[in-house]
């Protein structure tokens, strides 16, 4: 068989039709194709074979199924992005309630009354020492001896706490006829804070030797004073000097003043007053 | 076999009919569907099922010069129902009953049983349950499981150190806008942009929003953050002795200003009584502004120093210079004033004047000025002119022109009463020019505003204005000093340090006339005077006549605010100048 003949075979198997009988039509049909095949025996209708058949319902199957296993997946992630997402705004929700109590916790009234309750007092004295030569500057009192000479006509005494934080109250505020809640009570705070003194008391019994060490000019030394705390002021007994300047009477004749306040003047003519006395 | 083909034929011609009509058919409703009523039926879909959300954009917080949180944003829980889908229900073949659930509601959220149920009965489609619930709150009531409760989460302002600088920081409304101080002021900072977000709901009727359906269309921007230079510490501690005092001396209301002496930068601004912003409304409305910006009041012998330090120089007086001085004065128009204590021809000084707070003796040494060169000190100190912090509602103070000044309010002038009025900051102010050689530094009280974005925009200090010469104004200080350490007002001092101070003890006019028996208390000083740092004012008015008292409020707070800030104590003593001859 002939070069030419093999390439013909081999065309013809790609067709899938049985063999040409004429080897000289062949041979010729290498030059013009068309005539050889009109001169050639009419064969029998294609036929699918069943196995293409089945290849093309398998590719079918197998999209279907790819394309199936895709769809949960993506189902699949989606419900997992909302469960994560549920999860993100609960702890996020978590967050803001524990930064809130902290935040009250932090407030200079809860540490002024924690520190009350504590038996903590201002320090009497505050020592001042220059870390470049570690000499002591000064020793001050809290309160000059005039202050304290006074303070049992004049002290500013103060007790406690005076200023109001509705964060620290147990009772719900009432808001349209419908009340309002706040979870974090009071025990609940104390709980933490007592928590919190634990910590910090384990803290400085393993760090004790780095109180101010960083105080860029002077070091202040301050005893036993809490963050927060009220201020006792010691009473003394003897009474208070210029006591002639607090006695002293004011003198009442005409004048004329003027008074400003945030919504306007009151304007008085001379003769309507009487005379101011500024000490 | 012709026939045979042509049956065949007609029959694949009518299939082929057949299928063509149906297809045009389908082909026909596609169009009609995805071409001629698409728009209408996107929309139509879009109503029944996409929805629109808004993204609250949070607002800013509100800082202390520390970073400390004085206001903040956090998200607050409302339980609503549909009255009309409230029953009893089963779970695990137990009935849980409305009554129950009432009761459970009212536990978590401490409030009235009957009130909660009374909310859930009825026919309305929307009733408040209970609203304001912080997250373990809403936790809670979350974990009931009730089919028929519904949660709207909604921004919530707090304030967590309660009514610390709640006088400044002002508060919002109920529908969240700001209604004063810092929230008013620096609304544009604060305020963000709130952004929008489409979701797919699981039904025409149902809200439950589809997971993974919700496309974010416009992203929210969050508000700013606002620093103070406020310090939280001093602030409370400044709140407490102005509460104290105002209980001690029987004062309508009393404020303390704490100001960094070389910056003009206010470290605390206290009113007493305070408010606190989380409950405003338990406070008067006179006492939820912040007076030390918004109320004047004619000052008293607290300018005796602007007089003084004018008067050193234009040149017409010395720290030492000679004065004879009676009990009282005289004017041109026949009116006279007096001095507050009796006495007879005294040979003071002109630190003499100032220690014993000599109305008649001040007037002697501003006399050699004119009218005109005392009004522009008293304008160039920042009197009747508001400050550059510029607070909502920030009075000017009175400072009437020295051209309608008659012959007795041109002398009562030179010691704080008359044709001037001032505010707590204002006169604070006039002694922080004094601590920092006569350049006055108009106050601040914002620091800076901080976008979400992290860009910080620095609020300028304002430009400083040389009032008096440094020589004058440290002789003025000096002068101050003596007035403490000789017996003008010892309970002022600090120990430790060097204290210059000025009292005052103002009358009070209303309705015409002076009052007879209420005051206005103040003591106004720097410290350490050798090289202030701080200057401290304490104001209490319509007090009893108990100026000495209060000036030991001055002392509790300039004590407090030096080791605060670990100011070094003084080592040097001050200069005895002469008060008599």
């Amino acid at each position: 068989m002939s070069a030419s003949q093999n390439v013909l075979r081999s065309i013809d198997d790609d067709f899938g039709v049985e063999e040409y009988e004429s080897g000289a039509t062949a041979t010729r049909s290498i030059g013009g194709d068309n005539r050889s095949r009109a001169g050639a025996k009419r064969r029998p209708a294609m036929r699918p074979t069943v196995m293409y058949a089945l290849i093309a319902i398998a590719a079918v199957g197998v999209v279907g199924a790819i394309q199936l296993a895709v769809s949960l997946a993506l189902a699949q992630g989606s419900y997992e992005i909302a469960a994560l997402t549920n999860k993100s705004t609960q702890l996020s929700r978590s967050t803001q309630s524990l930064r809130e109590e902290l935040t009250v916790l932090e407030s200079p009234q809860y540490l002024a009354e924690q520190a009350d309750k504590l038996g903590m007092q201002s320090s009497a004295s505050s020592t001042f020492i220059r870390l470049s030569d570690g000499k002591k500057i000064k020793t001050v009192a809290t309160l000059s001896n005039a202050y304290q000479q006074t303070a049992d006509t004049y002290a500013m005494t103060i007790s406690g706490n005076l200023i109001a934080n509705s964060n620290l109250s147990t009772s719900a505020a009432v808001t349209t006829g419908v009340s309002s809640a706040v979870g974090a009570t009071k025990e609940d705070l104390d709980t933490a804070f007592t928590s919190l003194i634990g910590l910090a008391q384990a803290a400085t019994s393993d760090d004790t030797t780095s109180t101010n060490a960083a105080q860029p000019q002077a070091a202040v030394e301050k005893s036993a004073q809490p963050p927060m705390s009220s201020t006792t002021h010691a009473e003394a007994t003897e009474a208070a000097p210029q006591q002639s300047l607090q006695s002293a009477e004011n003198s009442t004749t005409s004048g004329a003043a003027k008074q400003g306040t945030s919504s306007g003047e009151l304007t008085l003519s001379a003769n309507q007053m009487p005379t101011p006395n500024s000490r | 076999m012709a026939a045979r083909l042509g049956r065949v034929s007609t029959r694949v011609v009518a299939s082929l009919i057949v299928l063509v009509i149906v297809f045009v058919a389908f082909t026909a409703k596609l169009i009609d569907v995805q071409v001629v009523q698409a728009a209408s039926l996107e929309s139509s879909a879009a109503q029944q099922l996409e929805a629109t959300a808004t993204i609250t954009a949070q607002r800013g917080r509100i800082l202390d010069r520390n970073g400390n949180v004085l206001a903040e944003t956090v998200l607050r829980y409302t339980v609503v129902v549909d009255q009309r889908n409230v029953s009893d229900y089963v779970v695990s073949d137990t009935t849980i009953t409305v009554a129950s659930v009432a009761k459970k509601l009212a536990d978590i959220a401490n409030t009235d049983e009957s009130t909660v149920l009374a909310s859930l009965t009825g026919t309305k489609s929307y009733s408040v349950v209970l609203e304001g619930l912080d997250v373990d709150a809403y936790e809670k009531v979350h974990a009931l499981d009730v089919p028929w409760l519904l949660f709207k989460a909604s921004s919530y302002r707090t304030y967590p150190s309660g009514a610390v600088g709640g006088n400044l920081l002002g508060y919002l409304g109920s529908d969240s806008a700001a209604l004063a101080g810092i929230e008013y002021a620096y609304d544009s900072c604060l305020t963000g942009t709130d952004g929008e977000e489409t979701y797919v709901r699981s039904g025409s009727t149902s809200n439950v929003r589809l997971p993974g359906t919700t496309h974010v269309t416009t992203q929210a921007v969050n508000g700013g953050d606002v620093t103070l230079t406020i310090d939280r510490d001093v602030q409370w501690y400044a709140q407490q002795v102005a509460a104290q005092a105002a209980k001690k001396v029987s004062a309508d209301w009393a404020s303390v200003v704490v100001m960094e002496a070389k910056t003009g930068d206010l470290v605390a601004v206290a009113d007493a009584p305070s408010v606190d912003p989380s409950n405003f409304l338990a406070s008067s409305s006179d006492d939820r502004g912040a007076r030390s910006f918004q109320d004047s009041f004619e000052p008293g012998s607290t300018f005796k120093s602007i007089t003084a330090s004018s008067a050193l120089n234009e040149g017409v007086t010395t720290t030492k210079s000679k004065y004879k001085v009676a009990g009282s004065r005289t004017t041109s128009i026949g009116t006279t004033f007096s001095d507050a204590f009796s006495h007879g021809t005294l040979r003071l000084t002109t630190t003499g004047i100032l220690r014993y707070s000599s109305n008649v003796g001040i007037t002697m040494v501003g006399d050699d000025m004119s009218e005109k060169t005392r009004y522009q000190y008293l304008k160039s100190y920042g009197i009747g002119e508001p400050t550059a912090v510029a607070f909502p509602g920030e009075t000017t103070g009175t400072l009437t022109n020295y051209k309608d000044w008659d012959a007795h309010s041109a002398l009562t002038e030179m010691f704080g009463q008359g044709p001037v009025a001032a505010s707590a900051v204002q006169v604070t102010g006039v002694y922080q020019a004094l601590a920092n050689g006569g350049s006055r530094i108009s106050p601040r009280l914002v620091a800076s505003c901080t976008g979400s974005d992290g860009t910080v925009a620095t609020n300028a200090q304002a430009t400083p204005v040389q009032v008096v010469s440094e020589d004058s104004a440290d002789k003025t200080i000096s002068m101050l000093e003596t007035a403490v350490t000789q017996g003008g007002a010892p309970i002022a001092a600090v120990s430790g340090y060097r204290v210059a101070g000025k009292t005052g003890t103002a009358q009070i006019a209303e309705n015409g006339k002076y009052l007879s028996n209420k005051y206005t208390l103040s003591f106004v000083g720097t410290a350490p005077a050798e090289d202030p740092q701080y200057v401290v004012g304490v104001f209490a008015y319509k007090a009893g006549e108990q100026t000495f008292t209060f000036a030991s409020s001055f002392a509790s707070v300039m004590s407090y605010v030096l080791k605060k800030f670990d100011v070094t104590p003084s080592t040097t003593k001050a200069a005895k100048l002469p008060i008599t001859w």
